[in-house]
């Protein structure tokens, strides 16, 4: 179990070089697309001196020094967290557009998270135990094709059948509600909000309107999961210690619990992180969707009006989240299992 | 496994039964203490600098913020606001308004001449100097003299409608010069100050007042009881709390209106306007001036051949066009200035007529089969429909035509290439307007003049054109009809030679719950979008 | 190896889950194939605007029109059965190239050694950390719409899981003793790698290759929903959903339309759970060591 200090700071080196590079790529992909972030900075002018407006905005904004002093800039300004306004609303920093949305986006995966990875646990774990019976054979093939499903048209139908019934699903809280109530958004995730506001109402709205697309997320990770966990306590199984222990006679529901289900505990959570990253680019799909707003509708305003700051920084974002989630998992499985090292 | 299983599926029922506990508990709450009106706007607000905004800002600018005068789009002519009488001199050179009194801004300062020059010098100068804003209507004022507390003399380089650019739904607005100590900026040109307005800060004159902002979610408006209008408008029944919320999709808005949660939306599907007034909301349809046009890139082969943009325009069928595209929510255009707008000029279509059009694409000597490219707007369904239909009937003249959708920043970027790279520019190019100031100007100039390198996408360059409209605008001040005759000419000029085709001018249908009253005067297509609350009233 | 290929088929045969994915997959082919001839509308489902477009609008599934119309007339069965090819080309191409290009790059660098594995390491990180729907986004920007941008888009994020299994395993060949004995015999790179390197990883490679199938196309498709690659009009199943969803306000579907959603969705669920079955099946056969390497699966 001994893991080396050594390991574990290599990784994070690697880790932040890779953001490092993500950072880069990510700003000349961007800045390689057309479109002026210097019209929207200075307002989108109109009149007979927009060339002149224009052309200020860009040296503000510092287009026009040559991209490699650019890069250094942004790289600098990134890492110290001074991203300054943002240029798709003026007046909102870069930073509290990014977290508040990210926040939203967040929720929501973390929603469908708690409820499919129970669910993935159960049905997987009866599912192997009971091997090639009905529950099984119904289960197998079931998760398969719930993790074929598109989520995106999941989350279509879902919304047709709740406008049908003429339940209101859409955003991500009532705007009269919110109105009424004098709810303000405070972290972006309206949830953790309404509860620093005390604000029930809002709460229990909000939360409501997360079933529909959270139901929507959650299927892939339901059948994925499941098949894995099938796969495991299968696997968990015929470990030695687990035949002795059913040799020896103990409790079946203690072999369950103790031995099997801890066993693979580690590896779901592993697993389960890692498709987390995965569904958060889906819930961004579904999130455009239902009309809530998040990281999804964000990047779509910020590249809409070529604002590169907040662009860029979202798509760091995103793959640093990844990156983050994956160092930690390598970590862990170095930890248990020191057979992997690359 | 058992007891675990047990555990786990009891915390998970008692869980929802406390949540379907409490959205019970929650449905039996009290009717709200104030009078409440939801308006959902379909865009995010990019600024509230009532100086220097030029976008969307605008739905909370005309709300908070006053002009000097209001146009009234049914007589085309301005009336008093903020300003209570005018005159100008024979020559149109030196204007003099005279202005309310007993107005007070939302933090109690009063209103006066000062507070007005120090508004108009703002938009003016840091237009002058950056070019940003649209203080561009404020070019020809030379000097503003502050008579005294409630007279303003303003002195003109040259002669100019001052009372009808007074109106504009940009640069005009008066805010109040305590907005200096309280951002802190050293001068009206301090770029706090601009910081300070769009971190949400506002001091008008208007009848409701800014209480919270942000730009991407709600901005919250309270009604300003002092505002001196209230005794005019007579209405006891005006909400006092107003939330303009973005709500960005059409269905959205469409579903939180049958919901309850939104009272007036501006933007719903046009299929559903039907099933909504049924179910009983109104409607009230506003003909806009925001028009759609078409222009032609002069400067490429095919499109520089006029016989070939002749033939385009008479093979466009704009009745189908606004049918399958609009839902028939628009006007035919006539000519690139919308209807109901100073300068409109009827007859300026081309009859849909494929035989003429074939004639024209002989005379242009232009071989078929011929490719071209529209660059259009994906923001909008109604671009993206006309996009997929122009495509198929230009098929059946044998004109192929490459579709280009790109979203608004991209497709100016794109378009304003036809000045440096023309030929890799596209041919056609659909792009919609919508006006700043009350004057042909403003269409006219921006799309056609060649010195507007920003948005005129035709790469059209005409000295005739250049200094018709020229001249139309300084005589503005003068002697308007002649100016209209003017403006009149120029536009005939472009139809002749089909640089742009007008495509529609959109009817924008504003529909509301039957919880509230709205009537007509509360939308005005000068200054789109806005809503005047205080002529709302709250039924409920 | 080909040997082992005929054994991992015929055990796969035996499976019911295999049998199936295979029928699937083959009706697929069939039917991409066959599209223009069998479909009653071809111009349409290219997406011509018929002449009258407001009498044909949004007809529900008819015997005329088996799926019904879309909201600008087009006969929705003609664009969904076109809509095959389409799939079914995003898919190939995209996995192909990427596989080549994976597989050429992970060998090389395994081989190498130095340098060229550090380089490669950090550059797969990097293209496997960014979210393709982003880079769709933002390629679709330079690249304009098209079928290229999707294409692009998933090539740039797909290949470098490729590379990280081919490195994967031709590292754990390249120590095999009779590799560093060629190597010490002097033989010439290209053969060690042609002979003996490759030939040991294609296998996992493919069994990955065959898995992604359904992945890919669920992406590509999800690429196009968002109007980020091809263009409405054009028939794919992901860009007619998009269609329903974001045109005509998204409400004309949901009211009086909803065959247009069910049935590109069905198509697309169909064809991946096809591709999903076959993968699985031929992997569980390959290689039962695949089944400790769970990362590489998402």
């Amino acid at each position: 179990m001994t893991i080396s200090l050594n390991y574990i700071f290599k990784r994070i080196i690697l880790a932040l070089c890779v953001i490092v590079g993500i950072v880069v790529f990510s700003y000349v992909l961007i800045l390689a697309t057309p479109g002026d972030p210097a019209v929207k900075w200075a307002g989108n002018p109109r009149g007979p001196g927009a060339t002149r407006a224009v052309q200020l905005a860009r040296e503000e904004l510092g287009l026009d020094k040559p991209i490699y002093v650019q890069v250094a800039i942004f790289m600098y300004n990134f890492f110290t967290g001074n991203l300054g306004s943002s240029i798709a609303y003026k007046g909102l920093p870069v930073v509290q557009a990014i977290i508040t949305s990210f926040m939203s986006t967040f929720e929501l995966t973390l929603i469908a998270y708690i409820i499919s990875v129970p669910i993935a646990l159960y049905l997987g774990l009866y599912s192997a135990l009971k091997r090639g019976g009905i529950f099984d054979s119904i289960i197998q093939p079931a998760s398969v094709v719930l993790a074929s499903t598109p989520t995106y048209w999941l989350a279509t139908l879902l919304l047709l059948a709740f406008t049908i019934s003429k339940i209101s699903v859409y955003g991500t809280a009532s705007p009269r509600l919110i109105a009424e109530t004098e709810f303000n958004t405070i972290t972006g995730s309206y949830l953790l909000d309404s509860i620093l506001q005390g604000n029930v109402r809002v709460f229990v709205d909000s939360l409501l309107r997360m079933i529909p697309p959270a139901l929507a997320i959650s299927v892939y990770p339901i059948g994925a999961l499941t098949r894995l966990v099938r796969v495991l306590v299968a696997e968990s199984l015929l470990e030695d210690y687990v035949k002795a222990s059913i040799a020896l006679g103990v409790e079946r529901g203690i072999i369950i619990r103790h031995f099997v289900v801890r066993s693979i505990i580690p590896s779901l959570v592993q697993i389960s992180g890692l498709s987390f990253t995965y569904s958060l680019i889906d819930a961004m799909v579904v999130e455009s969707i239902f009309g809530r707003r998040g990281l999804g509708s964000l990047l779509i305003s910020a590249l809409n009006t070529a604002d590169f700051k907040i662009a860029i920084t979202l798509i760091a974002f995103i793959a640093i989240f990844y990156i983050i989630v994956n160092t930690l998992v390598d970590i862990l499985q170095a930890i248990i299992d020191p057979r992997v090292r690359l | 496994m058992k007891p675990l299983r047990t555990i786990y599926i009891v915390l998970l029922a008692v869980f929802i039964l406390v949540i379907i506990l409490i959205a019970l508990l929650t449905m039996l709450h009290q009717p709200p203490r104030s009078k409440i009106v939801v308006y959902a706007y379909n865009d995010d607000i990019t600024g509230i600098d009532p100086s220097l905004e030029d976008d969307t800002g605008l739905v909370v600018l005309g709300s908070i913020y006053e002009t000097l005068t209001y146009y009234n789009y049914t007589t085309g002519k301005v009336e008093p606001r903020l300003a209570l009488s005018w005159e100008s001199s024979e020559d149109g050179k030196e204007w003099i308004f005279h202005l309310r009194r007993d107005v007070v801004f939302h933090d109690g300062t009063p209103f006066n001449a000062t507070a007005v020059k120090m508004s108009i010098e703002r938009a003016r100068d840091i237009y002058r100097e950056t070019g940003r804003g649209a203080g561009y209507i404020w070019d020809a004022v030379d000097e503003i003299i502050v008579v005294d507390e409630y007279t303003v003399k303003f002195k003109l380089k040259y002669p100019q409608k001052l009372d009808l650019l007074a109106s504009a739904s940009y640069a005009a607005y008066i805010f109040s010069p305590s907005a200096l100590e309280k951002s802190g900026a050293s001068s009206i040109y301090d770029k706090a100050l601009e910081d300070w307005f769009n971190k949400g800060n506002a001091i008008g004159t208007g009848p409701y007042k800014l209480v919270s902002y942000d730009p991407t979610r709600e901005i919250r408006l309270e009604k300003f009881n002092k505002w001196w209008g209230w005794s005019v408008v007579n209405n006891p029944y005006a909400p006092d709390v107003v939330i303009i919320k973005i709500v960005k999709e059409p269905p959205a808005q469409y579903h939180g209106l049958l919901a309850g949660e939104i009272d007036i939306a501006c933007s719903v599907p046009r299929t559903t306007i039907r099933d909504l007034v049924e179910k009983g909301f109104k409607v009230i349809n506003v003909s806009t001036f925001h028009n759609f046009v078409l222009f032609f890139n002069t400067k490429r082969y095919p499109t520089n051949i006029s016989y070939f943009r002749l033939a385009i325009a008479y093979a466009l069928n704009l009745t189908e066009i606004v049918q399958v595209a609009v839902y028939g929510f628009a006007l035919e255009a006539s000519g690139v200035i919308p209807h109901g707008f100073p300068g409109h000029v009827e007859g300026l279509k081309y009859n849909h007529n494929l035989e003429t059009s074939k004639k024209y694409l002989e005379f242009s000597g232009v071989k078929m089969p011929i490719k071209i490219e529209l660059l259009y707007q994906v923001d909008y369904e109604e671009t993206r429909k006309f996009a997929e239909l122009f495509k198929s009937r230009m098929s059946e003249l044998g004109i192929e035509v490459e579709l280009n959708p790109q979203d608004w920043a991209r497709l100016k970027d794109i378009a304003k290439g036809v000045w440096t790279s023309p030929e890799s520019t596209p041919h056609l190019i659909l792009a919609d307007w919508w006006p700043t100031m009350p004057s042909p100007f403003d269409y006219l100039y921006a799309m056609f003049h060649s010195e507007s390198k920003e948005w005129n996408f035709a790469g059209y360059e005409n000295p005739e054109f250049d200094s018709l409209i020229e001249e139309a605008l300084t005589l503005e001040g003068v002697n308007y009809t002649r100016a209209l005759e003017l403006y009149k000419d120029a536009q005939i000029l472009l139809f002749e030679e089909a640089v742009a085709v007008g495509l529609w001018d959109e009817i924008r249908p504003f529909t509301y719950s039957s919880r509230i009253e709205m009537p007509q005067e509360a939308l005005n297509p000068m200054y789109t979008f806005v809503i005047r609350f205080e002529l709302v009233s709250v039924r409920s | 190896m080909i040997r082992r290929s005929f054994i991992i088929l015929r055990r796969s045969l035996r499976k019911i889950r295999f049998k199936i994915g295979i029928v699937i997959s083959l009706v697929a082919i069939f039917l991409a194939i066959l599209a223009p001839y069998i479909v009653p509308h071809p111009q349409e489902g290219l997406g011509y605007v018929p002449r009258d477009v407001e009498a044909r609008r949004l007809l529900p599934p008819s015997i005329e029109h088996i799926f019904g119309t879309d909201s600008l007339g087009r006969d929705l069965f003609s664009r969904v059965i076109m809509g095959t090819r389409t799939a079914l080309l995003q898919v190939f191409i995209v996995i192909t190239i990427s596989f080549l290009l994976g597989l050429l790059l992970g060998a090389i660098a395994a081989y190498l050694r130095g340098l060229v594995e550090v380089l490669l390491n950090y550059f797969t990180e990097i293209f496997m950390a960014m979210p393709t729907i982003v880079i769709a986004l933002v390629l679709r920007l330079t690249l304009g719409h098209g079928i290229h941008v999707t294409i692009s888009s998933l090539i740039m994020t797909w290949w470098a899981w490729y590379a990280r299994i081919a490195y994967v395993y031709a590292r754990g060949v390249v120590e095999l003793d009779y590799v560093i004995l060629a190597r010490l015999a002097g033989l010439h790179s290209l053969k060690i790698l042609h002979r003996h390197i490759v030939p040991n990883i294609i296998q996992p490679l493919i069994a990955q290759a065959i898995t992604d199938l359904g992945s890919v196309l669920l992406e590509a498709a999800a690429i196009n929903f968002l109007g980020l690659g091809v263009q409405p009009g054009y028939p794919e199943w992901g860009v007619i959903l998009y269609e329903s969803v974001f045109y005509g306000g998204g409400v004309e579907v949901f009211t009086q339309a909803p065959w247009l959603i069910v049935f590109p969705g069905i198509f697309l669920l169909l064809v991946t759970l096809g591709f999903s079955l076959i993968g699985d099946c031929l992997r569980e056969e390959i290689d039962p060591r695949l089944r400790r390497r769970w990362r590489l699966w998402f």
